[in-house]
This record gives structure tokens, sequence and C-alpha cells, in this order.
């Protein structure tokens, strides 16, 4: 009999001494119970933390020398820090909105909507209500070139009210518009926006590479307008550019680490498990002695791969031999999209660290060793 | 309860003890193999709204359960190179099994997860690789390499004289 004929009959054989088994729902129901208080106790306590580190703070900054005056109160915390992160690195940028808000996506825009309002995808109703986000490949300034904005809406659209505050949205121009009728209301940001990464667009023209203008559009029905404009707003003022850096995300080690993962994203490494896994695997520079798709280095935490082509849009890495670092032991990166091509043969040189979200596929930092 | 917690339900009653037994077929031991099947379905409850409509939600959970396996299997490695097979093994594998047994348990994490997914599950290389998180090709290579390793600690007799299982 053949070794793995053996071996199949051995396996099979042990498990047929199986126990019964007995409360295994109870069993899951305590744990599961367990753990999501776990998780709002961490989160309460976090909040307390942060609303105590605001008590002490606050009058400290009252104490302090009057010649510099803030752009705007301090009296009370940023209620977008509990929101949710939202990241477009296609586009280049990122937000926050509220933790009950709904994010979705029609025709290249991504939509934020609140619950119980219906997508714009199907339309303007009665019901609509949402922020909306695209990158438009003209620069902020072609519409007024043109002698005026170019109404979101199309033809027939009437310019609105043409705000112009420089300074705001970290200290780029842009303009405002409010449209409004009887039947909705809207309010247009057109924001001067940084060129993006290269953009991706095969089989089709691409646009030249450049400044962009980011469209950020707060519409509704007159309804909902007084209800969720403010909020619509404030999602707008936490808009900020997001680029592939390591800066670009907060410190995966702190607190926000809990938050990334109840995110869905897999938490970047702390530059400690980073250097741990990187000066054990791959000296900078140097070859790997055995490079395999999916070979495990063995470091505590992690799972290594090197493989050839991930494709994150943008990154130009397409071709090269990278070299990813996942964070193991996180559910979200279990079924994730990875699926290098064909392995390396022999040593492999590294040239990229890619940190990829493997719930998404996309790139979260990329760095040359 | 909701009808997400429904499906999910159907869904544990289902896979819990296909999960316990491959649980086993790794550690060697029911106790520590219904800790894995509860953390891999704890864990997968957690993402159920994700990937519950997902073609194979099974694999899911078999890949939180193995890499669950591995983390643990890391932390306690030295103790567990050393520890006698469990005497319910031996009583139903016979002599010859419990060697082969042994041996198994001696083999890399990943390659004895690949030997049970293949030999235990009776699952394509696709799926393997799946679950393992990797090409084909290197399930492939990791089945190869731990049956050989197999072979050369149990010694071409073994293999010869038909392992006689009890």
């Amino acid at each position: 009999m053949k070794i793995e004929e053996l071996l199949s009959e051995t396996l099979k054989r042990a498990a047929t001494n199986e126990p019964p088994v007995i409360d295994a729902w109870a069993r899951f129901e305590r744990v599961a119970n367990r753990r999501r208080v776990v998780r709002l106790v961490a989160a309460g306590l976090a909040a307390a933390a942060a609303v105590a580190v605001a008590l002490v703070l606050v009058p400290e900054l009252g104490k302090r020398d009057e010649g510099f005056v803030g752009p705007g109160p301090t009296e009370s915390p940023d209620p977008t820090n509990s929101w949710r992160i939202a990241i477009s690195d296609g586009d280049g940028y990122q937000l926050r909105y509220p933790l009950d808000w709904i994010r979705g996506e029609f025709e290249g825009t991504a939509e934020f909507r609140p619950p119980g309002t219906t997508s714009l995808a199907q339309g303007h109703e009665a019901t609509s209500f949402a922020v909306t986000v695209r990158l438009d490949p003209e620069p902020y300034d072609a519409a007024l070139k043109k002698g005026g904005l170019q109404c979101p809406g199309g033809a027939g659209c009437a310019p609105g009210q043409v705000l112009n505050r420089p300074g705001f949205m970290n200290g780029r121009a842009f303009l405002e518009t409010h449209l409004g009728n009887q039947v909705q209301s809207e309010r247009y940001f057109r924001i001067d926006w940084p060129a993006g990464p290269a953009p991706s667009c095969p089989g089709e023209p691409c646009p030249v590479p450049g400044p962009r203008a980011l469209e950020v559009r707060v519409l509704g029905s007159s309804q909902l307008w007084d209800r969720h404009r403010d909020t619509g707003e404030l999602i707008v003022r936490t808009i900020r550019p997001f680029a592939l850096s390591v800066a670009a995300l907060p410190d995966p080690s702190s607190s926000l680490r809990e938050r990334l993962l109840a995110e869905g994203f897999t938490p970047l490494a702390s530059p400690e498990e980073r250097a741990r896994v990187l000066g054990e695997a791959v000296p900078p520079g140097r070859a790997v002695e055995e490079a395999w798709n999916g070979f495990g280095l063995g470091a505590t935490d992690f799972q290594v791969f090197v493989g050839k082509v991930f494709g994150p849009k943008g990154l130009g890495l397409d071709g090269r031999i990278v070299y990813a670092v996942y964070l193991t032991d996180v559910p979200t990166l279990i079924g994730g999209p990875y699926r290098p091509t064909p392995e390396p043969r022999g040593p492999v040189l590294v040239d990229h660290v890619v940190f990829v979200d493997a719930l998404t596929g996309k790139a979260l930092f990329s760095s040359s060793v | 309860m909701s009808d997400r917690d429904q499906r999910f339900r159907e869904f544990f009653d289902a896979e819990f003890r296909p999960l316990r037994r491959l649980g086993y077929a790794l550690t060697g031991s029911w106790s520590e193999a219904e800790d894995l099947a509860q953390e891999a379905l704890v864990r997968t409850y957690r993402a159920w709204s994700r990937i519950q409509n997902q073609e194979h939600p099974g694999a899911y959970a078999r890949r939180v359960l193995v890499n669950r396996h591995r983390s643990i299997l890391r932390r306690v490695m030295v103790e567990r190179k050393h520890a006698s097979p469990p005497e319910d093994v031996a009583r139903v594998v016979g002599d010859d099994g419990i060697v082969l047994w042994q041996a198994l348990r001696k083999l890399p994490q990943r390659q004895r997860a690949a030997l049970v997914l293949r030999y235990y599950e009776d699952l394509p290389d696709d799926e393997i690789a799946r679950i393992l998180d990797c090409p084909v090709g290197t399930v492939k290579s990791l089945v190869h390499r731990g049956l050989g390793r197999l072979r050369s600690t149990l010694g071409s007799g073994f293999e010869a004289a038909g392992g006689e299982l009890a």
C-alpha cells in the first residue's frame, strides 16, 4: 500500500473515535457575546480616555500665550474622530463619514448616504440625500477659464452662488455653489486636487497626468435637506489627500489598529514588527535565498510572500518583484484576492515592499528596500 | 433570531463537526480540535455578513482554522513535538498507524496541513491553495515534500510492507 493510501486511511480511522458534540452552540454564543462585550468596553474606554484627555487639554490651551488665535473653536472634540474612514487610493483621497451612513458607488462616483435614503443611482427622489465624490480629470481652474462653473447637474442647471474661501481644505482653494429649488438642494465643492497616481485605463484613452479637481456634492431632496445638510458638509470638511505612504495612515500600533480591523482594513505592520520581519527575512537590497510564492518565512505574526506583479493602480510595480508582508491572524485577510503569478525560481532581488489590504487587494503603502 | 443569524446557525450546525475533525487531524487532540473549531467559527461569524454569499464559506472557516493552528503551534512547538500520541488514536489506528501519525506530527505545519487537507479532507489542489493562501504549485510542492519526509522518517520498509494497519 502506498504511503498516500496509508495516510488517508490512518487519518480517517483516527477521526472515527469522535466524541459527541455537547453544547457547541451554547459555547459559541458565550464566546461570541463575550468578545462583542470586550470590543464595546474597549471602544467605551477609548472614548472615555479621549474625553479625559480633552478635559485636561482644553483648560491648558486656555492658559497658553494668546498671541496665536486658532482658526476655530476648540471647546469640543471633533465628532468626526469616531466616524468611519473611507479611502480611495485610486482617486487619492480619504474622508470620514458617520458610522450608520451607507457607502456605495455608481458610475465611478463614490456615494455616502444616511440610512433610510435611496441611492442617487436610482435617480433623484424625495428620499434621496447623499454626499458624492469623484475625481474630475479636468484641472480645477478649467471651469473658471471658460467663464464660469460647469454645473454638475448638466445643461440647464443654474450656477448658483459662488463663494471663494482660500485657506479652507488644507489650504486649497475651492468654489462652492448653492443650487436650490423647491425639489432639491445642493452644495457643490470643486477642490484643487494634486495630480493623482498615474491613471490605469486599459483599452481607452488616458487623461493626461496633472492637476485635477475633486468634485464633491452634498445634495438631496428638499424634505431631507435640513436634516442631513450639516452632517454632509462635515463629511466634506474631513476630505484629505491620501497618498500611498506610511504617513497616510495612522500608526497601526496605536489604538486605531482595532478600529482599522473593525473597518475591514488589514492593519499595517507597526514599525517594530516590520523591522523584525524585514530584518530577518530580507536585508535591504539583498537577494532572497529561497523565494516561493506563499512561502511562510515563519515570523510570529506575519505571512511573507514574494512574487511578481501586484497590480495596485498607479504604483508602477507591474512586472517587478514585490515583497508583501501581511499581518496574519486577522480574519479580514482570509479570502483575500492576492493571487501572485508564476513562482519565481531561485534567488530573487526584492526591490519593493508592498503592504496590501487583503480585503480589497489595494496597496496601503509601498516602499523601496 | 435575525435572518443573518439563522443562516449562520445552519452553517454552524453543518460545519462544526467537519471542522472539529479537521482540527483533530491537525492536532491529535479532540479538546484542542474543539477549541480550534470554535475559534474558527467565532471569527467566521464576525465576517459572516461579508462571506455568507460566497460560494464556499466553509473554505473560509477552514482557512481560519489552519491559520489559527499555525499560530498556536508556534507558541507551543517545543512541548508538542515531544508529546505522546493520545491513547484513543492508538486504539483505532493500530501500531503502524501510530507510527505514521507521529511522523505526520513532526512535519512542518504547512506540509502537515497540506497533507491533511489532501488525504483526509480529499480536497483538490486548487481548494487547498485557497485555504493555505498560496498558488497551486506551492501546494504540490508542500505535498511532495511532506510525503518525502514521511517516507524518509518511516523508511522504505514501511511502505513496502503496506503499513499493515491494524
